[in-house]
């Protein structure tokens, strides 16, 4: 018994020395189990200190009346923000404005995105093409408040470049961001002219996912560019462009630095999307509990805006998957 | 029926060619195939055929008329890629069908003609389903009914058959051959490997380096070529090359096997040579006669109807062949008496690669120099 044990030490001592000592922490992490969660450990524990608990704390306060200039603490109020923002008539018309600019904006992205991407596509051995890639892409990474400052000098009436070539051909001035009827498609242009060059990248992206084989085939088979689009391209590269229109769309929900930086929601209310309204409400107001549960709706907005994009996509290719 | 021409076809990317000076003319209603390793160029040329590539240089002619600056869609070639590029939305069906429904043709021929094709290359119960459903040997299948069921005068298959195991690259090989003897059209048929090649080939365009080398009926090239590396391209199992040295008067070339006596070509002189002889003409020397040399046998690879067989002479491994039934007296380190069938060993030129002559073993006491 005892020489069996000395053996089982023996041998234990020798796979020791064979693979090298491994004490400690290393044996530790060296343990299948833990090592993937040590890794994810920095990722998950940023998520819920910035993500995740400012969430909650935004949905407990929801439901509480508290303002940061009453000096008073805060009163449970249950449904009562949520209530009064259901009845207020001004969110309606914000979120209803919010809607239409985002409807617009998205869609004149993906349209120019999907035909200046085709465009690029297509030239692939024009000299210059590189060139003009990065300047198109260039509005994408400035910052929208850059963007917005040297957009508003653009359409300055007094001293704006584009007023002096509108004055230059004996028209009058355009007041772009304090005539109510231009504001908005002033600040639509401004986004389109921002985010299209991120559409045109979805659309090389999904252009690069489509096999050449078959548009060869398609091309010796005589389909037309239309059927080549439709058939192909679009069956192919639909995932990616629809990822680049729900990232859109969400972003265009949320726009506001933007339009904080040209108009500030105005004039009167031309300009004013939900998320400047909250802006408002949180910090030109000190609302806290009703700007946390506007939030919280624009947040279900956002979520159900996500769930609806997926589960078309899901459906599509369950149905493909079915035929 | 087509008349294909390549005048001087010249293809380079970015300064590299892929295609020099093609010149060639394809048959009428010829089954012809392009053989060569990858990199060869005969992929490329046939995209150039088909429209999907301009050539750097050169024009194609089809029944005298220059088609180079048409498009593809211009050019009424039927076309199997590589890559099946079947459409994945569509079933099998409407892949084969659509074609053919836009070029106008009725429903009801439509769906004869598909039905027909269907079940030649038997994929009828498969239909219905989608490309994804299908395995690799079914997709080409697909493809390839899709391909041949177009109303077209020029067929070009750009190797069918790669990646497919061999039991049905072996019935498709036939199922091919049916199908060419029942639509009169001119195929064209690129492949890289040298066994299929002969198999389908009726003429034989070997490929190298982007370079035309031979072509020409297939036995013709296969027995007969003229240049040193169609010997080694085409051919299953290898050909054994072996270096020589020509010496004048009396024409005869030096090698590992001994001296050769050779039957010159007009014009030749004293060089370095190459030989290369068949491994089917190399045979195990009969016990009643003198072999040519004596060596081991080094390794013995069984294909069922017959074997290879590596031998070892000297510094040099001879590849051969036996019938299956002689495999029983042949192993690994026996002695393996050869000899080599008279005037079957050709004399390449080393330089230039040329054939310059013929020869046949020069035995002991027969040499007349």
């Amino acid at each position: 018994m005892a020489g069996s044990a000395e053996a089982a030490a023996s041998t234990s001592s020798r796979r020791t020395l064979a693979r090298g000592p491994r004490r400690g922490l290393l044996a530790f992490l060296g343990r299948r189990e833990v090592l993937p969660t040590v890794l994810i450990a920095p990722v998950l524990i940023f998520f819920i200190i910035w993500n995740t608990i400012p969430t909650l704390w935004l949905l407990g306060l929801s439901f509480y009346r508290f303002s940061l200039t009453s000096g008073r603490p805060p009163i449970y109020s249950g449904f009562y923000n949520f209530t009064s923002i259901l009845n207020d008539s001004s969110t309606w018309f914000d979120l209803s404005r919010t809607f239409i600019f985002v409807v617009l904006a998205v869609g004149i992205e993906t349209i120019a995105g999907v035909l200046l991407g085709l465009l690029f596509w297509g030239s692939e051995r024009l000299p210059g093409r590189r060139v003009a890639l990065t300047l198109l892409f260039a509005p994408m990474v400035v910052t929208p408040v850059a963007a917005g400052t040297f957009w508003r000098l653009i359409y300055d009436p007094t001293f704006g470049v584009l007023n002096w070539f509108i004055r230059s051909l004996g028209l009058p001035a355009v007041r772009f961001l304090s005539d109510a009827n231009v504001a908005f498609g002033a600040v639509l242009a401004v986004d389109v002219w921002m985010w299209t060059p991120f559409m045109v990248l979805m659309m090389l992206a999904a252009l690069a996912s489509v096999p050449k084989a078959e548009l060869e085939a398609a091309e010796i088979d005589r389909l037309t560019w239309f059927q080549r689009f439709r058939l192909v391209i679009l069956y192919h590269g639909k995932f990616i462009l629809m990822l680049g229109i729900l990232l859109r769309t969400i972003d265009a929900f949320k726009t506001m630095d933007l339009i904080f930086d040209m108009t500030f929601g105005g004039p009167g209310t031309a300009t004013q999307l939900i998320a400047i309204s909250l802006f408002r409400s949180a910090f030109e107001s000190f609302n806290m509990g009703s700007s946390s549960a506007l939030a919280v709706v624009l947040l279900l907005i956002s979520i159900a805006f996500t769930a609806t994009f997926l589960y078309v996509l899901y459906l599509r290719e369950r149905r493909t998957a079915d035929a | 029926m087509s008349h294909i021409r390549f005048e001087g076809i010249g293809k380079s990317y970015r300064g590299r060619p892929a295609l020099e000076m093609i010149n060639l003319d394809v048959e009428p209603s010829s089954l012809t195939v392009f053989c060569g390793p990858p990199g060869s160029g005969k992929s490329v040329l046939m995209r150039i055929l088909i429209g999907l590539e301009a050539p750097s240089a050169g024009r194609i002619l089809s029944n005298g008329q220059d088609i180079t600056r048409l498009t593809a869609a211009e050019r009424s070639i039927g076309y199997v890629p590589q890559s099946f590029a079947l459409f994945p939305h569509m079933s099998v069906f409407d892949n084969i069908a659509y074609p053919m429904m836009l070029q106008g043709v009725p429903r009801a021929e439509i769906t004869s003609r598909v039905d027909q094709a269907a079940e030649m290359l038997r994929i009828r119960p498969l239909l219905s389903k989608r490309p994804s459903q299908l395995s690799g040997g079914e997709k080409q299948r697909a493809a390839i009914a899709r391909g041949i069921l177009k109303n077209a005068d020029i067929f070009i298959l750009d190797d069918p058959l790669v990646g497919l195991d061999f039991k049905l690259r072996e019935s498709l090989m036939e199922d091919l051959k049916d199908m060419r003897t029942e639509i009169d059209a001119t195929f064209l048929y690129v492949t890289a490997d040298p066994l299929e090649a002969l198999t389908m080939a009726e003429h034989l365009v070997v490929m190298d380096q982007g370079h035309l080398i031979e072509a020409g009926p297939v036995d013709t090239v296969y027995y007969d070529p003229t240049r040193l590396r169609a010997a080694e391209l085409v051919g299953f199992p290898r050909c054994n090359i072996l270096p020589g040295r020509l010496d004048m008067p009396g024409a005869i070339c030096t090698t590992a096997l001994g001296a050769l006596q050779v039957s010159l070509q007009d014009g030749a002189a004293a060089t370095e040579t190459m030989v290369a002889i068949r491994p089917e003409d190399i045979a195990p020397a009969a016990s009643d006669s003198a072999p040519l040399g004596v060596g081991e046998v080094t390794l013995v690879e069984n294909l069922g109807s017959e074997a290879v067989v590596y031998v070892r002479f000297g510094e040099t491994t001879l590849v051969t062949t036996i019938s299956a039934g002689a495999t029983a007296h042949v192993d690994l380190g026996d002695p393996f008496p050869f000899m080599i069938r008279p005037g079957a060993p050709i004399v390449f030129e080393r330089e230039s690669g040329w054939r310059i002559g013929r020869a046949s073993p020069v035995l002991a006491g027969t040499r007349n120099d």
